[in-house]
């Protein structure tokens, strides 16, 4: 059984940085129409990234000799938070900095180190994660993307599928298959890093139902990598992945996707006349889910400052937080349309169209509602 | 000291809290009835904890509403049939204001406006073996003995819940508030509803594991591992509001408004799909009376409406987040965070 989670605090050391962060985007928000913003984390602006990383942060948990910060969690979490709050356009250097970052200062040779981690830190090196194929989703442990080791190092071939900013990244970290067979399961698998400059490799953009491109397939035809963008072990990219995952779904991200729009929609309540039980009612209880689960991420938070790894918790607070993404929405929809005749204003209507368009998304990426309910389901011991 | 205290509570509510216990309480009033309600209230009185928020000065424990979390979470996974979460902070509320506290346990109560001459209350769990009743009347906060006379029955069969009707003459003593009891009495009642869904999950994932259907335990099935998932994740989301709310007090005692109410509002919010999600994984025998469930579901559905159903916190919650002007990330960082 899962054991109840601590209530944690951010220390005063890290909440320290929150008016910082602040004071810089009432100053460095860039000026796009609310709308646009509400693209949040997928909203792509190498300029800002690198006007983020001047300040030092990005790769705040990095340590100092590789261009870090050398901070917790808990400071990462702060401006984390104070970006996504404002739904500041991080996507640039969003998986480099949550991830891949992370990924090269544990599984990476001291070289890779201090080769990728100060371009990081510094915001000149973007990358992407490549996972999903054509014929692998959820089951991710079937790609078929294979490296072949040369006299030189590997050359790869396959095509990856989804992959978030592909074309505006440096670098992918790529899960193929190094030996075996897709039979082989999650044995045989490898975490390259790829070089998206390289001969041999086409990135189409997919255009999404709301008019963007940010995913990608990659297509990789005989691209020749040296022997070091092996990452890690041979072999142990499944384990890798798997220690990526409570990164990836623990934080303010899978929590703030809507984040945008109920703002907006609270603007609207409070400048209008007079408002209903049942919207005040629900804002109530929209801010009430949200504060529950803020807290969780707080307390899976210490749970990373603390060295441990809670992929269980961190899958159980995804699908919570990627829900109450999706019911925002989905809720503030419904209230501003029980009434046909009152008609709210075209910011907020627009805001609203994106956000709904683009929610089934938030239970999607990083890892569907399905295979986290199967985590957890492992984790209360019925698997 | 918290370890060592939910220890003790652990042990004293498995011996003197059992379902067996809990049954002859909920099936009368006659002898065996008081035996058992006796027993475990004379066992609670022996350890003190009927003090434990009462400040030491003032011969109490000394403890704070977030010391005693896993103790009100046990009161929920034991299906109390007494008010001792109820009876701890009414002590305490009497002990501050300088009047002794009567023998036997004590409910806690908030009545409308009424009649100048009666008090009649909403339904309160355990109003039917509480000895006297602490009732918030508005300007002021009256204590009465509770008994036969009062309880006006307005629950199920084996419910112990009722509505409560007072002379107000009748009252022993009244206290001038410092603060209002619903949302203390709320926060408890979001308390023991933490610790009762949490037990209806481990008693569920275990009879998931046990029975087995078309040849192997219906836990394999996914379509229940993943009932299962989500009820685990409502749990621990509600659970960690309680953990909020109860270590949000100035002096122990007296829960910030805000966050007592986002407590109650996550945790009743859940607790009908919780408890349903829980019936559904044990089928019929679930609903009958012999086994354990019932004990915690019909519970929860009381204490889910008992001071406030979610819809009436959400209002409360929602009027302060509208009548501020921070943004909904600052709101809860500033008023709903721990």
């Amino acid at each position: 059984m899962l054991s109840p989670l601590n209530l944690a605090r951010i220390p005063d050391a890290d909440e320290a940085l929150r008016s910082q962060v602040k004071a810089f985007l009432a100053e460095r928000l860039p000026d796009i129409s609310t709308d646009v913003r509400a693209r949040s984390w997928m909203g792509h602006d190498p300029g800002f990234s690198r006007a983020l990383a001047e300040r030092g942060w990005i790769g705040m948990t990095l340590p100092r000799e590789y261009g870090g910060a050398g901070r917790s969690y808990f400071s990462r979490f702060v401006v984390v938070e104070e970006l996504l709050a404002a739904s500041a356009p991080v996507a640039a250097h969003w998986v480099a900095e949550r991830q891949s970052g992370p990924l090269i200062l544990h599984f990476g040779t001291e070289a890779q180190r201090a080769f990728y981690l100060p371009r990081i830190c510094r915001g000149e090196a973007f990358f992407c994660i490549g996972m999903s194929e054509p014929g692998s989703g959820s089951d991710l442990a079937s790609v078929k993307s294979r490296a072949v080791r040369t006299d030189a190092g590997w050359t790869l071939n396959g095509t990856k599928l989804w992959t978030t900013y592909a074309g505006a990244a440096h670098y992918m970290i790529a899960l193929v298959r190094t030996s075996g067979t897709p039979e082989d399961r999650n044995r045989g698998l490898s975490q390259l890093i790829v070089d998206l400059s390289l001969p041999g490799i086409t990135i189409s953009p997919i255009r999404d139902l709301a008019g963007d491109a940010h995913f990608c397939e990659v297509h990789f035809d005989n691209v020749e990598l040296p022997a070091d963008a092996l990452i890690g072990g041979e072999g142990d990219g499944w384990k890798q992945v798997m220690a990526e995952l409570a990164l990836e779904r623990s934080g303010p991200e899978r929590l703030y996707s809507s984040i945008l729009l109920f703002d907006q929609w609270l603007d609207h309540l409070r400048r209008a006349d007079a408002v209903d039980d049942q919207s005040i009612a629900l804002a109530g209880s929209l801010v009430s889910r949200l504060a529950s689960l803020r807290s969780m991420s707080v307390a899976i938070t210490a749970k990373l400052v603390e060295g441990e790894r809670p992929e269980v918790e961190a899958a159980l607070l995804k699908d919570l937080g990627t829900g109450l993404e999706q019911a925002m929405p989905q809720l503030i929809a419904d209230a501003l349309a029980a009434n046909p005749d009152l008609v709210p204003g075209e910011t907020l209507l627009r805001t609203l169209a994106y956000t709904s368009e683009m929610s089934p998304a938030f239970s999607l990426r990083g890892g569907t509602r399905e295979i986290l309910r199967g985590m957890i389901a492992r984790g209360l011991g019925l698997r | 000291m918290d370890a060592m205290i939910e220890d003790m509570f652990a042990r004293l509510m498995a011996e003197h809290c059992t379902p067996t216990i809990v049954r002859k309480v909920e099936d009368g009033t006659g002898e065996q009835a008081s035996a058992a309600l006796n027993g475990l209230w004379s066992e609670i009185v022996q350890t003190g904890l009927h003090d434990a928020l009462v400040p030491e000065d003032l011969g109490g424990i000394g403890l704070t509403l977030a010391d005693l979390v896993p103790v009100f979470r046990l009161i929920g996974v034991h299906a109390a049939p007494l008010p001792l979460a109820e009876t701890m902070v009414a002590r305490a509320i009497l002990a501050r204001a300088g009047v002794e506290a009567p023998d036997g346990t004590i409910a806690l109560a908030s009545a409308p406006e009424g009649s100048d001459h009666r008090v009649e209350t909403p339904v309160v769990p355990l109003a039917r073996t509480a000895s006297h009743v602490l009732v918030d009347c508005g300007a002021r906060i009256g204590l009465f003995a509770s008994g036969p006379q009062a309880v006006i029955a307005s629950g199920g069969r084996y419910s112990l819940s009722a509505r409560l009707s007072f002379d107000r003459a009748a009252a022993s003593a009244w206290l001038d508030p410092t603060a209002t009891l619903r949302p203390v009495s709320a926060l408890l009642h979001a308390a023991k509803m933490s610790g009762a869904m949490r037990k209806l999950l481990e008693m569920s994932v275990d009879y998931a594991n046990l029975r087995e259907q078309f040849g192997r335990p219906i836990g394999r099935f996914q379509a229940i591992q993943h009932q299962l998932s989500v009820m685990a994740e409502e749990v621990a989301a509600a659970t960690m509001a309680v953990e909020v709310a109860c270590d949000g007090t100035g002096d122990g005692l007296w829960p910030d408004v805000l966050k007592a109410a986002m407590a109650k509002e996550r945790t009743s919010a859940v607790a009908p799909s919780v408890s349903a999600a829980a019936h559904a994984v044990h089928g019929a025998i679930g609903i009958s009376a012999e086994h354990d469930l019932h004990l915690l579901t019909r519970r929860l559905h009381e204490w889910r409406v008992a001071e406030g159903a979610e819809s009436y916190w959400a209002r409360e919650i929602g009027i302060a987040l509208l009548s501020s002007e921070e943004p909904a990330v600052d709101f809860i960082r500033l008023a709903l965070a721990g």
